[in-house]
């Protein structure tokens, strides 16, 4: 989305208060300290080595080291910029500015707090009543999202019309739940929104480590609150405990109550259903001035029939008075029946009924002591049990009564009988054990092949007449496809028992008694472990040990129980005791509470993130911070190379400059400012380059009038002032141009007007003459005795600034040294070979001024004259 | 000949002998003076005749003219061994490129102005016949650095020129580019030169044995005056550590130039004290100043600074 900064950075400047935090605190020592050492470091005095002063014996003065001088300026300034730049930039605005901009269409998140501890203030009616006035009251196009603690499902509402059926069949829940978890979750699958509401009431629990401030970097966070709306005394359950042993037929609890308020006295009942039905009822009473209590209830363990998960002992407070209790959903409580390990019949191999006559009595204690309600039979046939009623039956093998005390062939007819009434639920877990002393091999291999082949009852076992011995047996189980049970398994003999399981039974075949004897390696003590381990191996004990050991879950936070296994005890979960002990955070460390009208409203319907976008400062910053530096470098750069670099300054001047001049010419090239056409000095070339060291163009440059072009070269010819002259003298370009150094030949009559169209002249020695015979041009390079006048009119020379300047030449001297010359009066006083001769001197004279008049030529020109 | 500038231009190979007659010849093979007088028919000194003296060699002008006996003597020299003790201690190096800079003036370093009076004190020596070998060390002349004995006098100059090219400084690869650089066999010595500027103390010197020991202590003319020193800036010992003593503080009361000068006399005092001969130069003491002491040396005597 498009921001509009402009109208946003005025009304942030007016907020000029900033926090200075201790990180500004520290960016500013930082910047002082940095202007102290910047400092010392320029004010050090200079200090030479002189490495001689170790010999001197003079008293060392601690004089101070730093003398203290004023800064140079502009990087002082720019240092300074910088500093308090930086210190700005880690400034943060106090307040946040709103700006009164058109309000843009802002997208809320409304979260519901369902916890059980915002029942005490608002119900769902009222929370539904709020949602649908804030959608009510937002301009047109705002978005709403709702979430709740229920689920992390986001429901987008579009209208009033909306609200309504989100809060269908919604309450408050009984497990607990943490906001940071949860609300980070929904916001990832949100996206970006504006402004965040929770209808929450702030208690501990459920607002424990969300750092709420972390997203008003981002978002506006608001709570609402409901009033109180049952009080703030509520009676919850601490705790529920079986204190019975697994086996005892009457099952006691202890049940630990507690409350909010101790002020007062509190009645009511408690009431435990099971299965829906009401199986004990109970009064209670808090004293005044007790926050806890305990109560003892019996159950009688037969009442409490159809073992199962799915049903758990629901505990009930129903406090007198309906004002009493603030929280409802905290007045059920749920705890695990457990004790009830099931059934097992052990049959066979009585001789007694003491600890020391009945085989079977370490094995019941055993069985006993891990839950079970242990059946006792002494013979099999003449009783009327069924080993099918019970999950676990142990036969033991009696050589006296012979095997139909134990294991007659009515077992498998019954199982079938069964079987073919109704599909059992389970399988009847069977042990057949030996006797351990005298033991009669053929009735244990008959009973395991009736019970692990029930179609063998109609046939005979011939095979297990040949089951004499142990190792027979260890044989025959192993042959017969069972498997292995303890011992080595290399060695089947060491197997404790032979395991097999068919469509009705899970036979354990054991090789020895399970009495505790020196025959059967077992002690008293290794007996219980050794039932235990087997129970467990055959899957038997686990679901009594889960029973017995679990307790019913209080969830502390719903996200972190979201597995679909675990729903069912999701929704049945105990109430966390932080939720019920209703405590709740100050005001001051919970978001600024929402109110549906006057001021508040308002704001939050003009708030603008405008704080989310510091590109704008940022920039204003760089480019302040940038300019400081440049200032500074320029400087730096302009003080070295004035100090340190003149010569090369000039340089990159003459370069600089150069990128705007001329090629320079390395050869001389008359310009010529004149109306005739060109021609051509091919010979009078020829003749200079022969006759000097200097190469000269063949053709002269043609200006037709004095311009700027012209007078960039060093020598210039015109014919008669005319061309060169303007209206009361010669023109300024060219007055500066002879002031430069330029040479200017004149040729033709100039009349008497001369002198007045001449610059004036340094130092008052410019003046006009006549070019005399020791003048310079009669000597540069050849000695010329004279130069020819025409009509009268002589060479006339104007010495400006102790040069010749410009030369007069009465008469059109160019026209007499080009090619093809056509015949003219006052050129024809002289040989072609004496014109050249004057060019040349005219040339020097040009290129060298006068250095020809130097004292060390003057014996040789005197001598060449004699 | 050239006798005008100051010893901070001397090279050696410079023609600046104040006598020719003591170049090498058959006459005079080196500058180590015999003890014992021989009988010549130069006339340099005289003696009574003494029975057994050859007749001819009686001076019977100066019999005529005062009626005794007197035989012409002269005394004869031989090749000496001299060394000569080039201090290149990291105080020698002074003034360097920053105190140029600092004091903007042009200037030789100590170590420059030691190695050309060095080289050239070898090259006259060698000249003169003499066993010349040169030692360039580092505070201690037992341990030296570089150490070479020239076969001919261009090797001289020829060292002195790489030394040049490396700035004297002998840290450098300059044993490479060196072939002559030879160790010297250690034998009696019969004239040392230490040229030194004491800084670093110079006990080392006395350690020295040889039958005549000279030593040059070379300062800087800027640490031989105090006309440059500013009484604002401050001037160290070592950029690290040591004394460090504001301007304003030693042009007080010349306290500056009268402790150097203190400091020098001592070193005199007890130079002489050994027998040894103690001369102060600067790079700006004149080459004839230098070329009399050398004159001197040459023929045993000393010249009172």
């Amino acid at each position: 989305m498009e921001v509009d900064y402009s109208s946003e950075v005025p009304i942030i400047l007016n907020s000029s208060v900033f926090l200075f935090g201790t990180k500004v605190l520290l960016a500013g020592l930082m910047a002082a300290f940095a202007i102290v050492v910047w400092y010392i470091v320029r004010k050090r005095r200079k200090r030479i080595k002189l490495p001689i002063v170790k010999i001197l014996d003079l008293e060392q003065k601690r004089l101070p080291r730093f003398s203290i001088k004023p800064p140079p300026f502009i990087p002082f300034l720019s240092f300074l910029l910088c500093a308090l730049l930086l210190v700005f930039f880690t400034t943060r605005p106090k307040e946040k500015v709103f700006s009164e901009s058109e309000p843009k269409q802002f997208k809320y998140h409304l979260y519901i707090d369902l916890s059980p501890s915002n029942q005490a203030y608002v119900s769902v009616q009222e929370i539904e009543e709020q949602v649908t006035d804030l959608v009510g009251q937002a301009k047109e196009g705002s978005i709403f999202t709702i979430g709740s603690s229920i689920s992390d499902q986001i429901t987008q509402v579009l209208d009033v019309a909306s609200v309504a059926p989100y809060f269908e069949g919604l309450n408050f829940h009984s497990y607990g739940v943490k906001l940071a978890n949860q609300l980070q979750a929904q916001l990832e699958s949100i996206g970006e929104i504006d402004k965040l509401l929770i209808f929450s009431d702030g208690d501990e629990h459920t607002w424990q480590g969300f750092n709420w401030q972390f997203l008003e970097d981002k978002l506006d966070v608001y709570m609402v609150r409901g009033n109180v709306k049952r009080g703030l005394r509520n009676i919850f359950f601490n705790d529920v405990r079986n204190i019975s042993a697994p086996s005892s037929p009457i099952m006691e609890w202890e049940v630990d109550l507690g409350r909010s308020n101790e002020e007062s006295e509190s009645s009511g009942r408690l009431i435990v259903k099971f299965s829906e039905k009401e199986v004990s009822n109970q009064e209670w009473i808090f004293p005044p001035g007790k926050r806890q209590i305990q109560l003892r209830i019996a159950l009688n363990r037969s009442t409490l029939k159809g073992n199962s998960l799915s049903k758990p002992l629901t505990w009930e407070l129903q406090p007198d008075g309906e004002q009493q209790d603030a929280i409802l959903v905290d007045n059920v409580f749920r705890s695990a029946v457990y004790g009830q390990s099931g059934k097992v019949a052990i049959i066979g191999g009585t001789n007694g009924e003491g600890a020391m006559t009945d085989p079977a009595y370490s094995l019941a204690s055993s069985l006993s002591v891990l839950g079970f309600t242990v059946k006792r039979v002494d013979h099999y046939q003449e009783s009327k049990v069924n080993i099918t009623e019970y999950p676990l039956a142990v036969l033991l093998s009696d050589p006296k009564l012979g095997r139909d005390a134990f294991c007659p062939d009515r077992i498998v007819k019954q199982s079938a009988e069964e079987k073919a009434m109704a599909p059992l639920n389970q399988k009847t877990t069977v042990w057949i054990v030996p006797n351990g002393s005298t033991n009669n091999y053929f009735d244990l291999c008959r009973c395991y092949h009736i019970l692990s082949k029930p179609s063998a009852v109609e046939t005979s076992s011939n095979f297990c007449k040949e089951v004499e011995t142990l190792g027979d047996w260890n044989l025959l189980l192993s042959s017969l496809g069972a498997n292995q049970f303890g011992g080595n398994t290399n060695d089947e003999n060491s197997a404790i028992g032979w395991s097999f399981e068919n469509e009705r039974f899970k036979i354990l075949a054991f090789t020895r008694s399970l009495r505790p004897t020196d025959l059967s390696s077992l002690s008293h003590a290794s007996l219980p472990v050794v039932v235990k381990e087997t129970l467990i191996f055959q899957n038997h004990i686990e679901r009594v040990k889960n029973t017995v050991k679990r307790s019913w879950p209080r969830l502390e936070d719903r996200s972190l129980e979201k597995r679909d296994d675990k729903e069912f005890e999701v929704t049945l979960s105990n109430v966390p005791i932080g939720e019920s002990l209703m405590k709740s955070f100050s005001e001051d460390s919970l978001p600024e509470t929402f109110t549906f009208s006057g001021e508040v409203a308002q704001k939050v319907q003009n708030n603008k993130r405008d704080l989310k976008e510091p590109t704008a400062w940022l920039q204003i910053i760089a480019l302040l911070m940038l300019v400081g530096l440049c200032i500074e470098v320029g400087f730096c750069v302009f003080k070295y190379l004035v100090k340190k670099s003149i010569p090369f300054l000039g340089c990159v001047c003459i370069v600089v400059a150069g990128f705007k001049g001329y090629i320079a010419e390395a050869k001389v090239q008359i310009a010529y400012i004149s109306s005739s056409p060109g021609f051509s000095l091919r010979s009078l070339a020829g003749e200079v380059e022969s006759r000097t060291s200097i190469e000269m163009e063949v053709t002269p440059l043609i200006f037709d009038q004095l311009a700027e072009r012209s007078l960039v070269h060093p020598w210039l010819w015109v014919d008669g002032v005319n061309a060169i002259s303007e209206k009361g003298g010669f023109s300024k370009k060219l007055i500066r141009w002879i002031d430069q150094g330029g040479f200017l030949v004149v040729q033709g009559k100039v009349g008497v007007n001369l002198p007045k169209l001449l610059p004036e002249g340094k130092g008052g020695t410019s003046r006009w003459n006549a070019i005399p015979p020791d003048h310079e041009l009669m000597r540069s390079f050849y000695l010329l005795d004279s130069l020819p006048s025409c009509s009268g009119s002589v060479w006339q020379g104007y010495q400006y600034d102790g040069r010749l300047a410009i030369l007069v030449v009465p008469y059109n001297f160019l026209g007499s040294v080009k090619d093809n010359k056509k015949k003219d009066g006052c050129s024809d006083q002289l040989e072609y070979e004496d014109r050249v001769r004057v060019f040349v001197n005219i040339l020097m004279v040009a290129l060298t001024t006068d250095y020809k008049k130097d004292q060390i030529h003057l014996p040789e020109i005197l001598k060449r004259l004699r | 000949m050239q006798k005008q500038g100051t010893i901070g231009e001397l090279e050696p190979g410079m023609p600046l002998e104040l006598s020719l007659k003591h170049y090498k010849s058959s006459h005079s093979p080196g500058t180590h003076l015999l003890a014992l007088r021989k009988p010549h028919r130069i006339p340099e000194s005289s003696r009574s005749y003494v029975v057994g003296d050859p007749i001819q060699l009686i001076d019977w002008k100066a019999f005529a003219r005062s009626g005794e006996l007197i035989i012409r003597q002269v005394q004869q020299s031989s090749q000496a061994k001299v060394r000569i003790f080039i201090d290149a201690s990291p105080e020698m190096n002074w003034p360097d490129a920053e105190t140029e800079r600092q004091t903007e003036r042009t200037l030789i370093s100590k170590l420059e102005l030691a190695m050309r009076v060095g080289f050239h004190l070898g090259h006259l020596h060698h000249r003169l016949g003499d066993q010349v070998s040169i030692a360039i060390h580092r505070g201690n002349p037992l341990t030296p650095k570089l150490e070479f004995q020239p076969k001919t006098s261009k090797e001289v100059n020829y060292l002195f020129r790489k030394l040049r090219e490396y700035s004297f400084e002998i840290d450098n690869d300059i044993w490479k580019v060196a072939p002559i650089i030879r160790p010297t066999p250690r034998s009696k010595l019969d004239l040392i030169y230490y040229i030194s500027d004491c800084l670093e103390g110079f006990d080392h010197f006395y350690q020295l044995k040889a039958k005549r020991s000279i030593l040059f202590h070379f300062l800087s003319s800027l640490e031989a005056s105090d006309y440059w020193i500013d009484e604002n800036i401050s001037y160290i010992e070592t950029n690290l550590r040591g004394k460090e003593f504001l301007g304003r503080s030693l042009l007080t009361g010349q306290s500056y130039l009268a402790q150097i000068d203190k400091w020098r006399q001592e070193l005199r005092a007890r130079v002489e004290e050994n027998q040894s001969d103690y001369y102060f130069m600067t790079e700006n003491t004149e080459i004839l100043e230098y070329l009399k002491i050398f004159e001197l040396i040459k023929l045993g005597g000393r010249l009172q600074q």
